[in-house]
């Protein structure tokens, strides 16, 4: 392996995360040049300088491989989440190195748990660099840097053959030139959209931008102490549940929509299983919040159940409602949404509805191949037939999945937390949710957790924003020479 | 025009990548350093300001004591010893008027810093003793002329009781007040304080950020000019070396580039001329 290569490529998207830096670091300079200026600046400049040297010194190659690729994702994931700790470091306040680390990671990965206990003491320039690693880590770094950085030339295909799900790809029936494009396009447009429909219903400029960066990259950073609850409003809650719907939904296939082509939202089984799911938990939710007189009138329950079905599901975790409160029906409901989550090729994380329908086609097969063993059963989607790899990755990952939630779960036992907590937050932080019930429920945050503990969530993001795999390969592989 | 501009800015010799990693390298500890300083003037500039609230508001108690004490010495010359001349009267009529003042800027400090309810506390109290040290003075006046006129006719004022059951516990009760103000607008410092220790975080924090980035930095530094310049450079002069001593041919396969590609380029062209 070709190390300087993968350095050049890993350099190129700390230029890119400068730059967010350098934005942030204008946020700053525009309110009042707040207490977040100069840590943002020199943040900047560090990154900078150290994506700079690898530029300078090392040319650009047309090819590279697998092993390389691998390593570029997985070093840039790594690379970003450690320079986005120099500004909570450089500030100050709440961070201390392991705060700072969990902040950044739970920004990168879009998870959106935090261990700020006052958030709204953050000057406006660190919060708008919170919402911003969110939007970027929302679309993936990699991916920012094949679109920005065009020098990749022939290495772009290689690099998104390792930064999206096999299953992701399948669904993209276009170049990668053009998957790089269609991502940019409906991320950039959604969010632009939802900052301007915020802000008409009643937020000001910054927290609409940073609320739609949020909701867009599916992270569920929010400006408030309160969250969303803060505002109280119908029509921001409205706002944000399309918003995070759409984000959970394959890019691919909302493009086709826009665009008007064939395999739209309205023909995908998958988004149709999706929103399916959206609906009836939610329905289901209300209901019992409503009986158990929860809350006294069905409006109320069906708004709150819907949004905070819809933040659970799309990973996003903003909240409007302490769900710690809510019925065990409901928490059962809302584990179940947080295990499953969106779709593949959309920012959310966790296991993906398409994973779950995939199963549960398997497993329809499987029984029918009990009844006729001699027959030969293919699994379709939307008319496309599965591979046996992809179905095998499928089940592996849901067993390496459930695998790495019960290792989680003992592992915060272990330091101290009940059952509730440590499963919850175990399932939060693998799938990318960022709240879960007991001590980090939807109004809470992890900032009680033993540093230890900390820096092991933050790895848990980091596997499950990486879908296991990805990350996990990086310690297997027999020769990086 | 726009092409010879390009190939201005384009980084592709030995010279421009060492001068460019050379220049970076300075602006980065002239910017952390600078920043550095800038968060210390911060530190400086905010500890002179706490020390000075502390230092007014240590004065201003001081002289609400004083102006007190002075009164309360006043009170009992006159209403326990029995001094009644008149210059303890201008002296307590001139505590009076310092402790209202003292009294006044202080509840103005306090305003200041949100603590109303306890700013109208000390007021109220400050005026009760005020107003009773008035009312002393001025009954005193009153039973003067009573004396004069018919002083078999009225009980006399018990003064020394008054002092004790009274006007002690007044000035007992300022004093509180007093002690109050002082470790309340202490108090009021702390989130100063906290603001000052993130600043000083803040100063210290970025050299030592910069100091592990430029640890990464030099140790890339040293990787690049090993893998691109230090390494090809050895092979040339073992390679020419070789050729030297007569294994021939000269290796022109040396992996190199810029200046380095220039000179190997040279070496092979006049060994070829050699031959």
């Amino acid at each position: 392996m070709r190390v300087n290569v993968v350095i050049r490529y890993i350099g190129m998207v700390m230029q890119f995360i400068a730059a967010f830096m350098l934005a942030s670091a204008g946020v700053s300079l525009l309110n009042d040049y707040d207490s977040g200026f100069s840590p943002l600046l020199l943040s900047a400049f560090l990154t900078a300088l150290l994506g700079l040297f690898p530029l300078l010194f090392v040319d650009r190659v047309d090819e590279i491989k697998t092993k390389e690729g691998y390593a570029i994702v997985v070093g840039s994931w790594l690379v970003a989440c450690i320079v986005g700790m120099f500004p909570y470091l450089i500030w100050g306040g709440e961070f201390t190195p392991v705060n700072a680390w969990f902040e950044s990671v739970s920004g990168f990965t879009t998870t959106g748990a935090s261990i700020l206990n006052d958030i709204e003491f953050l000057p406006r320039g660190m919060l708008f660099w919170r919402a911003s690693s969110a939007w970027i880590g929302g679309i993936g770094v990699v991916m920012f840097a094949l679109v920005i950085l065009p020098s990749l030339g022939r290495s772009r295909h290689m690099l998104s053959n390792v930064e999206m799900s096999t299953i992701a790809k399948d669904n993209f029936h276009y170049r990668t030139k053009v998957i790089t494009r269609i991502l940019i396009f409906v991320y950039v447009g959604m969010t632009l959209i939802t900052t301007l429909l915020l802000k008409y219903a009643g937020m000001n400029w910054f927290d609409s931008m940073t609320h739609a960066m949020s909701a867009c990259g599916t992270c569920g950073f929010s400006t408030k102490n309160l969250s969303i609850a803060f505002y109280d409003s119908a029509a921001i809650e409205a706002i944000l549940i399309v918003a995070m719907t759409l984000s959970g939904i394959h890019f691919g296939v909302l493009y086709a929509t826009i665009t008007g082509r064939k395999n739209n939202i309205f023909r995908s089984t998958i988004v149709r299983t999706y929103i399916g799911m959206l609906a009836s938990v939610s329905i289901v939710i209300a209901i019992s919040l409503f009986t158990e007189g929860i809350y006294e009138n069905f409006g109320e329950a069906m708004r709150h159940a819907t949004f905070q079905v819809v933040s659970i599901t799309t990973t996003s975790g903003f909240a409007t409602a302490d769900t710690n409160t809510w019925t065990s029906l409901a928490i059962v409901l809302l584990v179940f949404c947080s295990v499953i989550c969106g779709c593949a090729g959309s920012t959310s994380g966790g296991m993906k509805v398409d994973r779950l329908f995939i199963a549960c086609k398997v497993i329809g097969n499987r029984m029918r191949l009990q009844q006729h063993h001699s027959a030969v059963i293919r699994t379709k989607i939307d008319g496309t037939v599965q591979e046996e790899s992809t179905l095998s990755l499928v089940m592996t990952f849901i067993v390496a999945y459930i695998m790495l939630v019960l290792i989680g779960t003992i592992v915060y036992t272990m330091f101290g937390c009940d059952l509730t907590t440590g499963f919850t937050a175990s399932i939060a932080c693998i799938s990318n949710v960022g709240p879960g019930f007991g001590e980090v429920g939807s109004m809470a945050n992890y900032a009680s957790l033993p540093a230890l503990l900390k820096f092991f969530s933050a790895l848990l993001m980091l596997v499950g924003r990486l879908e296991i795999f990805g990350f996990i390969q990086l310690f297997f592989m027999r020769s990086w020479r | 025009m726009f092409d010879r501009v390009k190939n201005n800015l384009r980084i592709n010799s030995l010279a421009r990548r060492l001068r460019v990693a050379f220049t970076s390298i300075i602006l980065l500890l002239i910017f952390s350093g600078a920043m550095s300083l800038l968060e210390l003037e911060r530190v400086s500039h905010d500890t002179e300001e706490i020390l000075m609230a502390s230092k007014s508001n240590v004065d201003i108690a001081g002289e609400m004591i004083a102006a007190l004490n002075e009164q309360n010495d006043a009170m009992i010359y006159m209403a326990v010893v029995g001094d009644e001349r008149e210059s303890r009267r201008v002296q307590c009529l001139n505590s009076i008027e310092h402790l209202r003042l003292a009294t006044e800027s202080a509840c103005e400090r306090m305003s200041t810093t949100e603590n109303v309810v306890a700013a109208d506390s000390l007021r109220m109290q400050a005026e009760r003793i005020n107003q009773m040290a008035t009312d002393y003075l001025d009954k005193r006046v009153h039973l003067h002329i009573l004396e004069t006129e018919a002083a078999d006719s009225i009980t006399p004022f018990n003064t020394q009781i008054w002092y004790a059951d009274q006007y002690k516990v007044q000035y007992m009760n300022m004093s509180r007040h007093i002690t109050k103000y002082m470790t309340g607008t202490n108090s009021t410092l702390g989130p100063e304080v906290n603001n000052l220790s993130h600043t000083a975080r803040r100063a210290v924090t970025p050299v030592f950020i910069s100091l592990l980035v430029m640890l990464v930095v030099v140790i890339m530094f040293y990787y690049f000019l090993r893998v691109y310049y230090l390494n090809p450079v050895l092979r040339i002069n073992r390679s020419l070396g070789d050729y030297l001593t007569y294994k021939m041919p000269f290796d022109e396969g040396i992996e190199a580039r810029d200046e380095l590609k220039t000179l190997r380029d040279h070496i092979a062209q006049l060994i070829s001329k050699l031959n």
